[in-house]
């Protein structure tokens, strides 16, 4: 499942064809360049990611692409170290998997349904900002159909309903959305 | 301390170890030393060091050692000895025969530094005090995590075509993540609460496997174990006065066993398999009468041809499964989700004159979701069937260029079930009906050996078709421009240009009163670039290197209400719209000196500047007790409060080669 041989990337692409194995993990594999500037070179998208705010430490060298995804080629989805996209996060975000008695079925079905993992002007790596991320599948009633306005900020002038707004929005109250396992508060996250 | 003790052991170690080398070696590496001062200004500097760490002036440490022979090795790495960011890396073995690993590292997590709480007891599973508006009375503490891991591996070929492959690692994260409660539930005042994070992760992997042409299999199996210290945060609660508590996340166990195999066929066909199962339970103190327990399986099987020289093909089934089966404990009705997919597709790619390569690409996807405790299970959450078309074209026909061109469609269709649940016009984004086109174009162009260039961009249109209240739509574009230019040796210049804009489209309805439509716009663009310069060695002794870089990100929300009922006083269409939406701007430059003393030794120094500019509608104006009562009361703690800062970097070493 090497979507690398399928575009037909040729191995020189990455690889230089002459010298020795050496030490390291750039030695051993006669990368051309180190990661994730090798990876940068066709991946302009995922650089112009891993330098927002919100980011995993990859431009500082701590992760490097290999860890989470395998070039040569692997069964689950973008060529990731893992069948599932949750299995490969859980394996660094083991408080996460649960399992859990009040599930948030988005979550335990694919982190990146709120998660963008290479970087996100959001923190927390989130796709979008809390109200709105909610809000895109939250629609029942009460405060999840609020609109929020530049009058539910700090400085604002509504007289009610600013805590679901300013600050970390929603995550003020509903803090357990991975899932809780709160007998009595479980089901709204918020214990 | 622990750190130079390592250090020690490491060093003594390849003392005897270089007696194992007895045919002529080669003893070779570098080491590094010198120091960093960060005069950091901010009302937070957490920002700066989110990865880092903090101390204001570093000694800065890298040693790296290779013992090398025709037949033994053994390296040695170690960066940033004695600070949170420190890592090390020994790893030795017979090439081709075996190799062993021992690492360890440490990487911190800043979030914000002087966060206040009136809570006695940060950091522990107990906050006790009274909830009170002096906030210059109370106390503080540092929203900061920090990573420990530690590992050992080791790798046996030497019984070809059999292998070993077998990894051990714990990991250690402590510190404190921001929490939030609401007081009472629904309704009431948010509290910010500082959550204690005391977790040790450790796991397992051993993996066996054959591997002689045409066969391949492998056996592995995945033991992970996580310990969380702490089963719930128990708070004084300032509406009742009482002790409440905040679950923290379980202790669990995943277990997964997996086995992969692969055999070459004729036709340079070759099929591959992957099956797996997982299991993973958890416990809790707090709750005992609930056990998680969920289970996982998965299958996958691909074939892969080249049944003519100009013609590659892949076919395959792809199948996953999750199973939640925790215990319900009796009386109370859980939300457990369970899902299925079954994927099939394939792809072919066709060598045509020229030097055109196509790929087109099919695939189908079956989703099947079920959240228990529903009153209806399979009503909620809608079966999805996506078809998913892509088509690549590369051409390489110039000797200096390259193009390559894409283009992907999903067409996802959300089976709701019952005519109740199709009929509801709010439907969840993850799951509901659409129509997706990604374009991409990248063109490399490389006319002289020390000249090359990219452009490159990407449109995605998202509609989704049956949504009319939630997410409407997304559409993205990203264009990129890079190049790098060598001058005669003497000057490397490189830059970059990214630009990408992101739009939302929304449209919701407000239920209850007061009722009425309204809609959203969020944008986001965002522009960076980046230029550098790289001298080659001045008279042979002076090299110089300059990096520039600027990134900017202007989020805005337009809002329209369609009924005058959801105006707050004083507001309209025309003063509603949020304009500051985690907007940002990064500058920054680097200049750095390497003078070559000798063919051994270098000195280095330079001057790094970087300003970062911070400003959004939620946390602008940041006030710790907004108010006291009702859905405009807060006590928070200053989380990601004021992250702005600016930074004067100076830094300088010496690094000896050998």
């Amino acid at each position: 499942m090497n979507r690398h041989q399928v575009l037909d990337v040729s191995c020189d692409a990455c690889h230089s064809i002459h010298g020795r194995a050496t030490y390291g993990p750039v030695g051993k594999a006669l990368l051309k360049e180190r990661e994730p500037d090798l990876c940068f070179t066709c991946h302009k998208d995922i650089r112009a990611k891993t330098n927002r705010q919100s980011h995993h430490p990859i431009r500082e060298g701590k992760i490097s692409c290999s860890q989470c995804h395998d070039t040569m080629g692997g069964f689950g989805p973008k060529m990731i170290r893992a069948d599932t996209v949750n299995e490969l996060c859980f394996k660094c975000h083991a408080d996460k998997r649960g399992p859990f008695a009040w599930e948030h079925p988005p979550v335990s079905e694919n982190c990146m349904y709120c998660h963008e993992v290479h970087g996100s002007n959001h923190n927390g790596l989130l796709v979008r900002k809390a109200p709105l991320l909610c809000q895109s599948c939250h629609n029942e009633g009460r405060h999840p159909a609020t609109p929020y306005t530049s009058f539910n900020t700090f400085g604002g002038s509504a007289t009610s309903s600013k805590n679901r707004m300013f600050a970390r929005s929603c995550l003020n109250c509903h803090t357990n959305i991975h899932g809780s396992n709160h007998p009595a508060l479980g089901e709204t996250f918020v214990r | 301390m622990k750190a130079k003790v390592c250090l020690a052991v490491v060093l003594v170690s390849l003392i005897p170890l270089s007696n194992a080398f007895p045919e002529e070696y080669t003893f070779e590496g570098d080491i590094s030393a010198g120091g960093t001062y960060r005069g950091v200004k901010g009302e937070d500097d957490a920002k700066f060091f989110e990865y880092s760490d903090d101390a204001n002036f570093m000694f800065n440490s890298r040693i790296r050692l290779l013992l090398d022979s025709e037949k033994y090795f053994l390296g040695f790495d170690a960066t940033d000895i004695g600070y949170s960011t420190q890592d090390y890396r020994l790893e030795g073995g017979m090439w081709g025969k075996f190799d062993l690993t021992l690492d360890y590292s440490e990487l911190p997590h800043n979030i914000s530094f002087d966060a206040k709480t009136f809570y006695e007891g940060a950091g522990g599973d107990t906050l006790t005090g009274t909830a009170n508006t002096n906030v210059e009375s109370w106390n503080t503490f540092d929203y900061s995590t920090e990573r420990k891991k530690g590992g050992a591996g080791f790798k046996l070929n030497m019984l070809k075509p059999f292998y070993l492959d077998v990894s051990y690692s714990r990991e250690k994260k402590d510190g404190i993540k921001v929490a939030g409660i609401a007081e009472t539930s629904p309704g009431g005042i948010s509290i910010e609460l500082p959550e204690p994070v005391d977790y040790t992760t450790d796991s397992l992997n051993v993996e066996a496997g054959y591997a002689k042409n045409p066969f391949f299999a492998s056996l592995s199996y995945y033991y992970s174990q996580f310990d969380n210290r702490d089963a719930v945060l128990n708070f004084i609660n300032p509406d009742s006065g009482d002790l409440d508590t905040l679950t923290l996340p379980p202790d669990s166990k995943f277990y997964k066993l997996a086995f992969k195999g692969a055999v070459k066929l004729p036709y340079q066909s070759k099929f591959q398999t992957n099956i797996g199962a997982g299991k993973t339970e958890s416990d809790h103190d707090f709750f005992s009468t609930f056990d998680g327990e969920v289970e996982t399986k998965n299958y996958d099987f691909v074939l892969t041809s080249v049944p003519l020289n100009f013609l590659d093909v892949k076919v395959f089934y792809r199948y996953d499964k999750r199973d939640n089966d925790s215990d319900e404990s009796t009386g109370t009705v859980f939300k457990f989700f369970d899902y299925k997919k079954d994927a099939v597709g394939a792809d072919v790619g066709v060598r045509l004159p020229k030097r055109f390569y196509i790929t087109g690409g099919y695939k189908y996807v079956n989703t099947e979701r079920r959240n228990d405790g529903e009153t209806d299970p399979e009503a909620i959450l809608p079966y999805n069937k996506d078809s998913l078309y892509s088509v690549n074209l590369t051409w390489s026909g110039l000797d200096f260029m390259m193009v390559r061109l894409g283009y992907e469609k999903l067409d996802r269709n959300a089976d709701y079930r019952t005519e109740e649940t199709d009929l509801q016009p709010q439907k969840f984004y993850a799951y509901a009906a659409q129509d997706a086109d990604a374009y991409s174009l990248s063109v490399d162009v490389f006319p002289i050996e020390d000249l090359s260039f990219n452009v490159g961009f990407k449109y995605k249109d998202v509609d989704y078709t049956d949504t009319e209240w939630g997410l409407t739509g997304d559409k993205r574009y990203l264009y990129n421009v890079d190049g790098d230019y060598t001058i005669k040796d003497i000057v490397k210049l490189f830059a970059y240009i990214d630009y990408e804009q992101v739009t939302y489209d929304q449209f919701q309805h407000k239920v209850s009163d007061p009722q009425g439509d309204w809609s959203v716009k969020e944008k986001s663009r965002n522009f960076g670039y980046g230029i550098g310069a790289e001298s080659g060695a001045i008279l042979d002794r002076l090299t110089l290197k300059f990096e520039h870089y600027y990134l900017k990100s202007n989020g805005n929300v337009a809002l329209t209400f369609f009924d005058s009922g959801l105006f707050p006083t004083e507001g309209d269409n025309d003063n509603i719209d949020i304009a500051r939406w985690d907007d940002y701007t990064l500058y920054g430059f680097k200049l750095t000196g390497i003078y070559h003393l000798t063919l051994q030794l270098d000195l280095l120094a330079g001057y790094a500047y970087e300003r970062y500019r911070y400003s959004d509608a939620q946390f602008n104006d940041y006030q710790y007790v907004p108010g006291t009562s009702g859905s405009n009361g807060a006590f928070l703690t200053g989380a990601y409060r004021d992250q702005s800062y600016t930074a004067n970097v100076i830094f300088g070493g010496v690094t000896y080669k050998f």
